[in-house]
């Protein structure tokens, strides 16, 4: 019906929170799995299952930190998961506003 | 919650707020906790010793007990600094990380050079009141310039603002003599960075 569909990779209540949630580091930093676990408050299997989903589609990348003795895995949003949370920002957008033409747009941007 | 439930697309977008917020809040350090800690003990500490220098005809310099409680005020400042910035980055790694510590370094070092050239200053001579001037007007201006150019490395508007401030105190306070060097280390310099600390904790409320 319309142009802005919205990716089902990140339309998912868990992966939204993981994806805006990496999207909040800045370019080139790496979030641990463990302090990702926590800030979501989920468990490691949940978690895991919902990364995975990610990864497949190319969103998250991990890392192993060779010299970072506090981190043992790290996961950060690709350039194309951070592109691909635009496109589904601006797809969000697109449908409130059919929703509500006359009222301002209620999809609040992801980037600060 | 189940995951597979189906947003629509009014929750997906409070979802993409709510989680962009909580995150934040939780990676960043507390602005507000961190300069109103400086703010705090610059103001106190200052200005116990600007109290013990007031009124001394030769000016010799401020009294231990004033500098007792300047360096615990800069003591527990640094210790809220530390703490606040370890647990919000707990778990982040790479670009921001190495950044970080070499921002935590250039503190110690340029303090340690700053207090070295001014015990040279001593060495070679220097009276009580240059002592006074340099020991009230060296490390504000210190200060200003590191923020300056952490500002830079963060493009953070405020922590630009409070240097520029710094600077200007430190130079302007300087040719107050070193009495008021110390007033102006203390109001206009401690003054700052408590506005700043209660500014940006109204705009995290609202």
């Amino acid at each position: 019906m319309t142009d802005a569909e919205l990716d089902p990779v990140i339309h998912a209540p868990v992966r939204l929170r993981i994806t805006v949630t990496l999207s909040t580091l800045r370019e080139g930093d790496y979030l641990s799995f463990s302090r990702l676990q926590q800030l979501l408050d989920l468990t490691p299997g949940n978690l895991i299952t919902h990364l995975r989903k990610l990864e497949e589609a190319g969103y998250v990348a991990s890392v192993k930190p060779a010299g970072d003795g506090q981190i043992r895995t790290a996961v950060y949003l690709t350039h194309g998961g951070r592109a691909a949370l635009e496109r589904y920002t601006a797809a969000l957008r697109q449908l409130l506003d059919q929703a509500n033409p006359a009222g301002p747009a209620g999809a609040p941007a992801t980037s600060g | 919650m189940a995951e597979d439930d189906l947003l629509d697309a009014r929750q997906a977008a409070e979802l993409i707020k709510t989680s962009a917020d909580h995150a934040r809040e939780r990676l960043m350090p507390s602005q507000p906790l961190i300069y109103g800690a400086w703010g705090a003990a610059w103001l106190i500490g200052c200005g116990a010793m600007w109290l013990s220098v007031l009124g001394q005809h030769p000016f010799r310099g401020a009294a231990g007990w004033a500098s007792a409680i300047l360096g615990v005020g800069i003591g527990a400042a640094i210790i809220a600094t530390g703490i606040a910035t370890a647990r919000a980055s707990r778990g982040i790694g790479g670009v921001s990380a190495r950044q970080g510590m070499m921002f935590g370094l250039s503190w110690p070092a340029g303090f340690a050079a700053l207090f070295t050239i001014i015990g040279a200053a001593s060495h070679f001579g220097a009276s009580a009141q240059v002592m006074g001037v340099l020991g009230a007007a060296g490390p504000l201006m210190l200060v200003g310039l590191i923020y300056m150019v952490a500002a830079a490395m963060w493009l953070d508007r405020v922590m630009f603002v409070l240097g520029v401030w710094s600077l200007l105190v430190a130079a302007t306070g300087a040719w107050t003599g070193p009495v008021g060097v110390l007033f102006m280390d203390a109001v206009a310099g401690g003054g700052g960075f408590l506005v700043a600390a209660a500014l940006l904790a109204r705009r995290a409320r609202s």
